[in-house]
C-alpha cells in the first residue's frame, strides 16, 4: 500500500542513491554519446542517422585524471570550447606544452604555451579543433575518453596513439641555451 | 582572507540517538559525503548494529533470554549545502572577485578580479613598475580579463591573456 511512510522512505533512498550518482559521475567516471564525424572513424564512424541517439557511440570518461592534469600525447579528452563554455568537444591531444606546431597553410611555426594543449580531431576534414582556436589550457579538460561502450559490436578500448604525418607537423625541438 | 565559496555540498551527519522504527528504513544504507575540492570521501554506513535486550519471559520466575531488537539510529543528514556556485548561469560581470584554474599551471587556483567581459575593449598598463606603455586589446567571445589588485605584483591576464569562461572556479562573497 502506498502510505506515507513508504513514499518518504522512496524520496529519501532517491535523494541517497542521487547523491551517490552525481558524486560518481562527478569524481569517477560517466558515460556520454559522441555527436558528430570529427573523430571518425575512431568514434562515430558512419554518418548519424535520423535515429541519432540509438546510433551514436556513447564512450566511458573517466574523470580521476583530473587530480593532476597529467596527460599524454594520443589521449582523447572532452573538454569546454573556449569561445562557448557551455559546449563540451571530444579530440584528441596531439601536442603537449612545449612542443612545436607548424601553423597550417604558412611556414611559421607556433610553440604551445605552458599549460595548453594542442587538440585536433582524427577526421581534419570535418573538425573544429585547436586549428581553429589555438592551443587550449589544460584546465578546460573535462575527462580522458577511455572506452567505446555502445554499439555493442565496437565495445572496446580506444587507443591513443601518435597523430600520423599528415597536415600537422610536430617536432619536438630541445632548445639549449648556451 | 577572503572565504571562498567552492562548489561542492558538506553535509553534516549527526547522530541524534537511537529510536524505535519505522522512522528509518531499513535497508540503513546512510551516505556521508564530504566532499571538497581535493579528494570526496563516501562512506558508507550500514545499519548492522542490533542491540540485545534481556526480557522476562515469564512473570513468576523470570528466565531472561536474549532477544535481539534491531534499533535503528537516526543519522539526521542536516543539509547543510555550502554552495555550488555556477558559473553558467554567467552571473559574473566586471568588478567581481573570482577563482580561476590558472592557464598556465592548471593545478593551481588563483584569485582575481574580472576587469572586463567579452567583447569589450580593454586598456592595460603593461609593465607598470617600469614603464607606462599601454595596449589595448578586444576581450575574444567566450573570455574574460582578469587582473590583481596589486598591479605592481600580480600574474595575470597581461601575463596569460584571457582567460575562457570554463576555468571559472568561483566568486568570492565575502571575507
Amino acid at each position: 500500500m502506498v502510505t506515507p511512510s513508504f513514499l518518504w522512505n522512496v524520496c529519501k533512498s532517491s535523494f541517497t542513491f542521487g547523491l551517490i550518482g552525481l558524486t560518481i559521475s562527478d569524481r569517477f567516471a560517466s558515460i556520454v554519446p559522441v555527436r558528430g564525424l570529427s573523430m571518425s572513424p575512431t568514434l562515430n564512424p558512419h554518418e548519424s542517422t535520423s535515429l541519432g541517439l540509438f546510433t551514436d557511440d556513447h564512450v566511458l570518461v573517466e574523470k580521476r585524471c583530473l587530480t593532476n592534469y597529467k596527460f599524454s600525447h594520443g589521449d582523447v579528452v572532452v573538454f569546454c570550447s573556449p569561445s562557448s563554455y557551455k559546449e563540451k568537444h571530444i579530440k584528441r591531444i596531439t601536442a603537449m606544452a612545449g612542443d612545436w606546431i607548424s601553423v597550417p597553410y604558412s611556414y611559421d611555426a607556433v610553440k604551445i604555451p605552458e599549460g595548453h594543449c594542442w587538440v585536433e580531431g582524427d577526421n581534419p576534414t570535418n573538425s573544429l579543433d585547436s586549428r581553429s582556436f589555438g592551443p587550449i589550457p589544460v584546465g578546460l579538460i573535462r575527462g580522458r575518453v577511455t572506452h567505446i561502450m555502445w554499439p555493442p559490436q565496437r565495445v572496446g578500448k580506444v587507443d591513443t596513439r601518435f597523430p600520423k604525418d599528415g597536415e600537422c607537423l610536430v617536432c619536438y625541438c630541445i632548445i639549449i641555451f648556451l | 582572507m577572503s572565504v571562498r565559496i567552492s562548489r561542492g555540498f558538506l553535509i553534516d551527519v549527526w547522530l541524534l540517538g537511537k529510536f524505535p522504527n519505522p522512522f528509518i528504513p531499513n535497508f540503513g544504507v546512510i551516505i556521508i559525503l564530504f566532499w571538497t575540492e581535493e579528494f570526496v570521501t563516501v562512506l558508507f554506513l550500514f545499519k548492522l548494529l542490533s542491540r540485545t535486550k534481556w526480557v522476562p519471559i515469564s512473570g513468576q520466575k523470570p528466565i531472561y533470554s536474549l532477544k535481539y531488537s534491531k534499533t535503528t539510529h537516526i543519522f539526521c543528514i542536516k543539509g547543510c549545502i555550502v554552495f555550488y556556485y555556477s558559473i553558467v548561469q554567467a552571473k559574473v560581470g566586471p568588478d567581481d572577485v573570482i577563482i580561476v584554474r590558472s592557464p598556465e599551471s592548471p593545478r593551481k587556483v588563483v584569485t582575481k578580479r574580472i576587469i572586463g567581459m567579452e567583447g569589450d575593449t580593454i586598456t592595460y598598463i603593461v609593465d607598470p613598475k617600469n614603464s607606462d606603455t599601454t595596449e589595448t586589446i578586444v576581450v575574444p567571445k567566450g573570455h574574460v580579463w582578469v587582473e590583481g589588485d596589486n598591479i605592481y605584483n600580480t600574474y595575470d591576464s597581461r601575463n596569460f591573456g584571457p582567460v575562457p569562461y570554463g576555468l571559472l572556479q568561483g566568486k568570492v562573497f565575502g571575507r
